[in-house]
């Protein structure tokens, strides 16, 4: 079937809104938390990794070209080479010290004030107090040793942790001294709440990915459905939150019980992983 | 490959990075031949940088955001953060620029020069030339250069996905190949992209939830709800009864939030109104079964 310029075009960029309003809200939620270099590093590798896979799923036992890639990709096959190289020599992403190293410019700071000996008192069993400036255990010689990057000035650190409270500036003796020892990023809190809600959009990714490449056969699709009402009044809300959430709560059980009555007793290799996810969402984006 | 790990040894940064992993991984399996990596780089750096600003201004209303904070916050240097600030598209959307959207897939950057492009156009008719395979300027050889100088692809190889996406005929006995179809759809169908839409909704609105949890204290009781229940030792055979019996199960539960949601419905629209809703859905992977 012909589809119309205009047609087309639209399609592009109803695509195009949907994905930016998902990686908008997706990069809102990890400012901070990684940086936008290493976010690109891994995009690139993932995105690279999984165009191997579907074009050899697509032809079977063949090697992959590196020209397929880059057509697939619209990055040049030398850039490809450095990628599938990095694949095949390191470690998984999550396993690699030196991606992890540079995962968020403060981290790097923060992992050698807590881990480097220069930095550390170990005796103490805490973090030095350092001088500002200089050259031996100083705070600019370790912002020195964690971040290369043009533009960046041991002031500019100094500032922005400052900004976020977690260090104390002596101004009279020119020092500075760590305040918060814990992670100052992420705390276990919210880096529960990130492994389990990140996990879940993962899930409703594939669930998504699932139906589209079955559409035309309703008994394969995956159960995928939201209820909603644009029209709720804010002093009732509360209201709405504690009955939505009494009653998922009820079907959550209910969907337990399901499950586990289909679940072996034992774990087999060759068995799949099968669930429900729900939640409850609210937009007042619309509300003026 | 499904990310199957055991994270009990892992540092609260790699927990993080697979966490992230996982989720960038199952978003760009679901866009492979939509969107390029090139493409969706621009957009994730420039997003980036736009809520990184966003983010530090709020932090700081009315002052400037210094680029050496920006910097700070991305790990891009100054030189380059001056480079995204100065993009065309910065802080505007991306599905209203139409550079952007007839870039989104290399293919798509072909049609858009053969049609767009005096050189490759008929000066009688206006319409895209048929043009020969190979040699110098006016072929389609020329015409990849010209749209996509990206080193290591083949005019051969775009001619084959172009012939299998019903864009352009190959004239085999004369060596010439025209333009039938100046079409990209990111789907092959109407359907597919409503259904990608829509999915894309639902995506959005669970990161929505999760960032509304981050932002609340935890045990407070203002967390919204979201949690999920599965089985990883579910037997192949299994997996059709079960699809068949959640189907059934999440559609009567949806019917039910449909009717406790209704008394809460107002009758008039006004401005200050909220929407709120519940998403189920069904999700199935090769098992993550440790040790397997």
């Amino acid at each position: 079937m012909a589809v119309s310029d205009k047609t087309a075009l639209r399609d592009v960029a109803i695509l195009t809104r949907a994905v930016e309003n998902v990686f908008r809200k997706l990069i809102r939620m990890l400012i901070g938390k990684i940086s936008l270099k290493k976010l690109q590093e891994m995009i690139q590798i993932i995105f690279v990794e999984e165009t191997e896979a579907k074009l050899r799923t697509e032809s079977p036992g063949k090697n992959v070209a590196l020209g397929d890639i880059a057509l697939q990709t619209g990055v040049d096959t030398r850039t490809i080479k450095k990628i599938r190289t990095y694949i095949a020599v390191n470690e998984p992403i999550h396993r690699d010290d030196t991606f992890l190293d540079g995962f968020m410019p403060l981290f790097k700071v923060f992992d050698l004030w807590m881990n480097d000996k220069r930095y550390f008192d170990q005796k103490a069993g805490r973090p030095r107090v350092l001088a500002i400036e200089g050259e031996d255990g100083s705070f600019e010689e370790m912002v020195g040793s964690a971040i290369q990057s043009r533009g960046l000035t041991t002031r500019t650190v100094l500032k922005r942790l400052k900004e976020i409270d977690v260090v104390e500036v002596d101004r009279d003796a020119d020092t500075v001294m760590l305040k918060q020892e814990d992670n100052i990023f992420i705390s276990k809190d919210d880096l529960d709440l990130l492994d389990v809600g990140f996990t879940a959009i993962g899930n409703l990714a594939s669930t998504i990915d699932h139906n589209i490449r079955h559409h035309l056969d309703d008994d394969a699709k995956y159960f995928q459905r939201g209820s909603w009402d644009y029209q709720f009044s804010p002093e009732k809300i509360e209201e709405v939150r504690k009955s939505i959430h009494k009653y998922l709560r009820e079907a959550d059980k209910k969907s337990r019980e399901l499950i586990l009555s289909l679940s072996e007793k034992d774990g087999q290799k060759g068995q799949l992983t099968a669930g429900i996810s729900m939640f409850y969402f609210e937009d007042d984006s619309l509300a003026k | 490959m499904a990310i199957a790990d055991n994270t009990a040894d892992l540092p609260d940064v790699a927990i993080l990075t697979l966490a992230v992993e996982n989720v960038f991984r199952k978003l760009i399996r679901l866009l492979l031949g939509k969107i390029s990596l090139k493409k969706l780089q621009e957009m994730i750096q420039v997003i980036f940088v736009e809520e990184a600003e966003l983010s530090l201004q709020r932090e700081r209303p009315g002052k400037n955001v210094p680029l050496s904070t920006l910097a700070v916050m991305t790990g891009f240097d100054t030189r380059t953060l001056t480079k995204i600030k100065g993009r065309r598209n910065y802080m505007k959307p991306f599905h209203e620029e139409k550079r952007f959207l007839s870039e989104i897939t290399p293919e798509c950057s072909v049609l858009d020069i053969w049609e767009s492009n005096s050189k490759y156009r008929d000066a009688k008719t206006g319409k895209p030339r048929a043009l020969p395979i190979r040699g110098k300027f006016p072929s389609f050889e020329s015409l990849i250069n010209d749209s996509n100088p990206t080193r290591g692809v083949t005019a051969v190889s775009f001619l084959q996905r172009l012939e299998a996406s019903g864009s352009i005929v190959v004239d085999k006995a004369h060596n010439t190949v025209r333009m039938i179809d100046k079409r990209y759809t990111p789907f092959g169908s109407e359907d597919q992209t409503e259904n990608a839409k829509i999915g894309m909704a639902a995506v959005g609105n669970l990161v929505d939830t999760i960032a509304h949890n981050l932002s609340t204290t935890p045990h407070s009781g203002e967390s919204f709800y979201q949690r999920g229940c599965w089985t990883n030792r579910l037997e192949k055979s299994d997996a059709t009864e079960l699809r068949s019996i959640i189907r059934k199960f999440l559609a009567k539960t949806d019917e039910k939030a449909r009717k406790i949601m209704k008394p809460f419905e107002q009758e008039h629209i006004s401005s200050d109104q909220i929407t709120a809703g519940i998403s189920f859905f069904y999700f199935e992977e090769t098992s993550q079964n440790p040790g397997y």
